[in-house]
């Protein structure tokens, strides 16, 4: 091994590797910010994706569409035990302490956000596929399912995500309803 | 709905329209999210950040200078990326020019979207053209023909998720509407501006683009090349550009 240890040979495909990253990597943290990940967690789950394909670069017939679904994956994975650890955090919290006071209303951008993340995770990744330009045929072609199962997978997260909103909406002015 | 759905196509059809684009519009908050996570990304992940990120992955030879870097086997150099770039915004651009002039009731089309539809585009173009290139690639003034035809048909078949994805970020566009392929179609637009004597849109757009092309886009040889590369994207990526566009 020469003293810059592995990083001193160079893969022959790195280059290609290099411009794929270059213009890959911002779409897909993009892609799994639009489906609710948080910048670092969409970051997180990029790297580990990107990581993973460098290791089978020189095989891998379709890198955007792979990077997408490895990525997605790698952000349920954490995401889930993330969220998992701040709950018993929390309970943990709320068992040694006094009660917190109420939790301030959520503005908008967090309501789409835990509605986001309240979809099942495949319609969450066939409506992150979908904001990013894919055809239900590709869709359909890349997670291995057909096409008629992606487009009710995108109308129920669709609809899920209005219905969602919407509630919300009627409660706040319900609410506002009562108070007045 | 595209016609190639083996299972929904009488069914869905047969649904009164009106119906289902009222409870399928996206949200606005969802619309206003949409956009602030845009606006997020642009601001934290510049191209430093990228490159920054790509150096922790590979290490600093990843990001040096390609100069001293040689390449056995793979994916081909690409050096004369930027002239592929700088050439596909120019073509894209006035194909979409071309098209926006129409009016084309097929692609709905504003200005205001080309340059935005013709960045992405190419951008996503120049990655899959790469990829398919097992020679290193020259420039495009001293590319042949051939070579500039299998680089639009790139363009040709990334254009309309460039452009799916775009009117879905930009618009309230119904997930009906969205999924029409026979409503939406701008490489039949583009086909009908390059075809059938209305060309002329065409070479209007190159003639008013004049100065600014660096004189890459030789109107003639757009004009022949267009049609080419959009039957060779029918033939070649028909899960994206339908043979119906060039019926």
């Amino acid at each position: 091994m020469s003293p810059r240890g592995d990083r001193g040979a160079l893969p022959a495909e790195l280059p290609g590797f290099a411009d794929f990253f270059t213009a890959e990597y911002p779409r897909v943290v993009h892609s799994l910010m639009r489906a609710g990940a948080t910048y670092e967690e969409a970051e997180d789950a990029t790297q580990d994706a990107m990581q993973e394909l460098l290791r089978t670069w020189a095989d891998c017939k379709c890198p955007a569409g792979w990077v997408r679904t490895a990525a997605w994956h790698a952000y349920c994975k954490k995401a889930e035990r993330n969220r998992r650890r701040l709950v018993l955090e929390s309970r943990t919290a709320h068992l040694s302490g006094p009660a917190p006071a109420a939790p301030p209303e959520p503005d908008e951008h967090k309501r789409v956000l835990e509605a986001l993340r309240a979809l099942p995770p495949r319609q969450g990744q066939v409506l992150a596929l979908h904001l990013d330009g894919y055809s239900a045929q590709e869709i359909a072609a890349l997670l291995g399912v057909k096409a008629s199962t992606v487009r009710s997978n995108l109308r129920h997260a669709i609809a899920a995500l209005r219905s969602s909103l919407e509630n919300h909406e009627e409660d706040e002015g319900g609410s506002h309803v009562r108070k007045g | 709905m595209s016609a190639r759905d083996d299972h929904g196509l009488a069914t869905r059809r047969a649904q009164p329209k009106s119906t289902r684009v009222a409870t399928q519009h996206v949200h606005p908050a969802f619309e206003r999210f949409l956009r602030a996570v845009r606006a997020d990304i642009e601001s934290r992940l510049t191209p430093d950040v990228v490159q920054e990120r790509l150096r922790r992955l590979t290490g600093p030879a990843a990001t040096a200078p390609a100069a001293d870097r040689t390449r056995s086997a793979g994916v081909p150099r690409f050096e004369s990326r930027a002239g592929w770039a700088a050439y596909g915004y120019h073509v894209i651009r006035l194909w979409l020019l071309a098209i926006a002039a129409t009016g084309s009731p097929r692609a709905r089309l504003r200005r205001n979207d080309v340059d935005e539809l013709a960045v992405e585009t190419v951008a996503r173009a120049l990655s899959s053209f790469r990829d398919q290139e097992l020679h290193p690639l020259p420039e495009p003034r001293t590319a042949d023909a051939a070579l500039k035809a299998a680089f639009l048909t790139e363009c040709v078949r990334h254009l309309p998720y460039v452009n799916r994805s775009l009117r879905l970020m930009t618009e309230q566009v119904s997930f009906e509407e969205f999924e029409d392929t026979d409503d939406i179609d701008l490489v039949g637009a583009l086909w009908d501006c390059a075809t059938t004597g209305r060309a002329e849109e065409l070479r209007r757009a190159a003639r008013d683009a004049g100065g600014e092309g660096e004189g890459e886009g030789d109107a003639d040889e757009i004009v022949t090349l267009t049609p080419i590369a959009i039957r060779s994207a029918v033939q070649r990526y028909p899960e994206a550009v339908t043979p119906g566009s060039i019926a």
